[in-house]
């Protein structure tokens, strides 16, 4: 065992006490070693507790209601803070997160993914008026700006186009009034808000809430 | 070269005793604090390394080589630099 | 001595034999052990411990639930105090765990360590190295992110392409009643404390297997009475330890500053559906093997009974290799698999990590898999008939230099150097034969080859320096200019 016998830190010329000092120094270094590696526990085991840990919630916001939706006629609205535009369309046929009594409604960021342009809806079988030679084979957004096609039956997902993901789908609720109400927005985040990642909670950043009123 | 050897201890413990130092007194809350402490434990393990390094060679009655003690220095240069760089 | 040192020395006295401290635990070992090869294992065991203390400290915040294991990891990246660093690290580590690992194996099979008496450790030591890449499996699971989860579907996928019996009990182990809860919770149990448990246990046993059999012999057999110098564990050896493990803690260190980790977006099967699967580093090679055109659809259990049966292999090394000889000289074809073993994982790797995604063409696969195994195969026994044949009949029994940290680097850039060159020379050879000769493509062709042609004369100079008395290479150039004037 390392000896302490000097533990003032004697250091003279002679061998022996050369090697004790450092014996000394060795522990020493040690136990600083040690004392760092408490530091980061100290740290990590002191940090304050949030008041969830749960992802953050998003404002329930009524939209529109069952009676006010025609089919493939989009509704614009702002959700979750006043300068986020969505679209709100019935769609005529079920699709991947619609609600209402068929299924087919839902709702997604009207900004494309890839460069921000908003971007409008095309029902089957019309074209864009920026683009006539493309035709929807089924319920999309069409953008203008360079192409891209997001498939409103499927979440979203990127059918052409140069968006290098899928646009952010609004969560919807409806209740037994038939009143819809936006109540979450799903990855990715929306374009201009930390684009690309998948903590949607900076969707609720850089803006003002829109009032649940 | 033992004298060297002695004075590369006691500068080592030195920078050791202030880089734990630095490391408790560090601003958890802050982000960059984060790489800070990367590099300074860094800094006192490569340090320990040295002095444990220097104590088992004297121990065996051994040379120190000094290559060593000179890579493990450019290491801790290195270190302290990008102290500068990462935050 | 002064009073103060009496007391001193009394006290640490009675601490010595109350707690048997001097008492000889371990046995010692002799100096040429003092060498970072020695020590790939102790430092895998290092990696393990910072990876118990991380993960011990993420413990306190993470919760294996799947709508909750995602924004809990979060919360450790953007709230907890150090979290982010908690993160980094323990990732490099782990990564670090699973390369050293390899590299202790691939040390012990070159300098033949698996040969009589110490097979079972051999066999011991695969086991663990299965459990430190179900470390790897089980925790990549955790964050519950895109690129996690979608890996592991398809890995868990593959478990049940494996023969029935094989596949029922892992199933079993793994993934239980089904459903995303139970599976998550059940590789969280795995990884926190089944499998620590189990590393545990068989270090444990491992280690008393090494206290029988002692430090293994330097490969030639006759090293100076010096370098057999015995060197008690504690203090002398347990410091050197912590140097090294020093050291490598703060390469980590480093590495997760320079690199520190983004938490990639939370699963959803939308987003998964963007992405194209692709396992961590060290299943690429699997996963490029499996992405052989002939291994589709059915032929998917052909191709992992191929890779189990490898594995297999592995395992019964020790009845495999029954020579008793451990030079590398008396062991041309045992060397040469092993050379091409590591060549084919580094180049299976990274063509994979290149390919996502794509199903490779047989034609493809069978020129790079055979191309790199006979051109390594035929460099082999060049060099063994050229240099060593010579040597055999020249030196008895030459004795082994001392390994060094320079001749540890140059294996590494060798390996790698010759991967690419190998890689290289193939792609070219296939493109000019596919897409057709011009100028551009022969001088990669010809600056391949001449890469190549570098890394097989570094091999063999390096395999020679390794086998030849300890003495400056210029005394052993000498030899080999005495070798060629005397064949004249």
């Amino acid at each position: 065992m390392s000896s302490k016998d000097d533990a003032d830190g004697k250091e003279g010329k002679s061998p022996d006490n050369r090697r004790n000092f450092l014996k000394v120094a060795v522990t020493f270094s040690g136990l600083l070693v040690v004392a760092g590696i408490g530091a980061i526990t100290e740290a990590v085991t002191s940090t304050p507790p949030s008041e969830s840990s749960e992802s953050v919630s998003f404002p329930r916001v009524k939209v529109a209601s069952l009676t006010d939706l025609e089919a493939n006629q989009p509704i614009l609205f702002n959700y979750p803070l006043d300068n986020e535009p969505n679209v709100l369309v019935k769609l005529g046929q079920k699709a991947e997160g619609g609600v209402g009594p068929d299924g087919d409604i839902v709702a997604f960021s009207a900004l494309c993914q890839h460069l921000g342009c908003v971007y409008a809806f095309q029902p089957t079988g019309t074209s864009p008026q920026c683009n006539s030679s493309y035709t929807a084979q089924s319920p999309v957004g069409y953008c203008c700006c360079h192409g891209t096609v997001f498939d409103f039956l499927h979440g979203g997902t990127v059918q052409a186009g140069p968006s290098p993901r899928p646009v952010p789908q609004v969560t919807l609720d409806v209740d037994s009034s038939g009143n819809i109400y936006a109540v979450g927005m799903g990855p990715p985040t929306i374009f201009g808000h930390n684009t690309g990642s998948g903590d949607t909670s900076s969707d609720l950043q850089g803006g003002n809430p829109v009032s649940t009123a | 070269m033992n004298q060297n050897d002695l004075l590369t201890t006691i500068i080592l413990i030195i920078l050791q005793l202030v880089s734990t130092n630095y490391l408790w007194s560090l601003d958890a809350t802050n982000s960059v604090s984060q790489a800070r402490f990367a590099i300074f434990l860094a800094i006192d393990l490569l340090s320990f390394a040295m002095i444990a390094y220097i104590y088992r060679k004297i121990e065996w009655r051994e040379p120190t080589y000094r290559i060593w003690l000179l890579l493990g220095s450019f290491g801790l240069v290195l270190l302290l630099l990008s102290s500068l760089i990462f935050t | 001595m002064r009073k103060e040192d009496e007391v001193v020395a009394r006290l640490i006295a009675w601490f010595d034999s109350r707690l048997g401290l001097s008492h000889p635990l371990l046995r010692p070992v002799p100096e040429y052990s003092v060498n970072p090869f020695y020590w790939l294992g102790a430092l895998t065991v290092v990696a393990f411990v910072i990876q118990g203390v991380t993960g011990v400290l993420m413990m306190l915040y993470y919760v294996p639930s799947p709508t909750q294991a995602f924004p809990t990891t979060q919360y450790i990246f953007q709230q907890v105090y150090y979290g982010r660093f908690l993160e980094s690290v323990h990732l490099y580590t782990a990564y670090a765990m699973i390369m050293l690992a390899f590299m202790h194996m691939m040390r012990g099979y070159f300098v033949s360590v698996h040969k009589k008496p110490r097979e079972m450790m051999w066999i011991v030591g695969m086991v663990m190295g299965f459990v430190t890449l179900g470390f790897g499996f089980t925790g990549y699971l955790l964050p519950w992110t895109v690129v996690s989860k979608s890996a592991t579907d398809v890995g868990i996928g593959m478990i049940d392409a494996l023969p029935a019996q094989i596949s029922w009990l892992l199933s079993f182990l793994i993934v239980g009643a089904g459903g995303d809860a139970t599976e998550l919770l059940r590789f969280y149990d795995l990884h926190v404390v089944v499998l620590p448990a189990v590393l545990l246990v068989l270090l444990t046993i491992k280690m008393y297997m090494l206290e029988c059999h002692g430090i293994s012999e330097p490969v030639s057999g006759a090293v100076s009475q010096e370098k057999r110098r015995l060197i008690p564990i504690f203090p002398d050896i347990s410091l050197y330890l912590l140097e090294l493990a020093a050291v490598f803690g703060s390469a980590m260190l480093l590495i997760s500053v320079i690199f520190p980790l983004n938490l990639p977006p939370q699963y959803s099967p939308q987003l998964a559906a963007q992405f194209t699967p692709q396992p961590d580093w060290y299943f690429l090679w699997i996963y490029q093997v499996l992405k052989i055109s002939i291994f589709e659809g059915p032929g998917l259990s052909v191709a992992l009974s191929l890779v189990t049966i490898l594995f297999i292999l592995l395992f019964l090394l020790p009845f495999i290799d029954r020579n008793e000889k451990r030079r590398l000289i008396d062991r041309p074809i045992f060397v040469t698999l092993g050379v091409i073993f590591v060549a084919e994982l580094i180049v299976l790797a990274y063509w994979g990590l290149i390919t996502p995604g794509q199903i490779i063409p047989f034609e493809q696969a069978a020129l790079v898999i055979g191309g790199t195994a006979l051109v390594i195969a035929l460099v082999s026994f060049g060099t063994y008939w050229v240099l060593f044949s010579r040597i055999k009949r020249q030196t008895s029994g030459p004795t082994q230099a001392p390994a060094k940290l320079v001749t540890l680097f140059s294996f590494g850039a060798l390996a790698t150097g010759g991967a690419f060159a190998i890689g290289n020379t193939m792609n070219t050879t296939v493109n000019i034969i596919v897409q057709g000769l011009d100028w551009w493509k022969a001088l990669e062709l010809v600056s391949s080859i001449i890469m190549l042609a570098f890394v097989i004369f570094g091999s063999a100079l390096l395999i020679y320096s390794i086998e030849l008395p300890n003495g400056s290479l210029s005394r052993r150039i000498r030899f080999l200019e005495k070798m060629i004037h005397e064949s004249k």
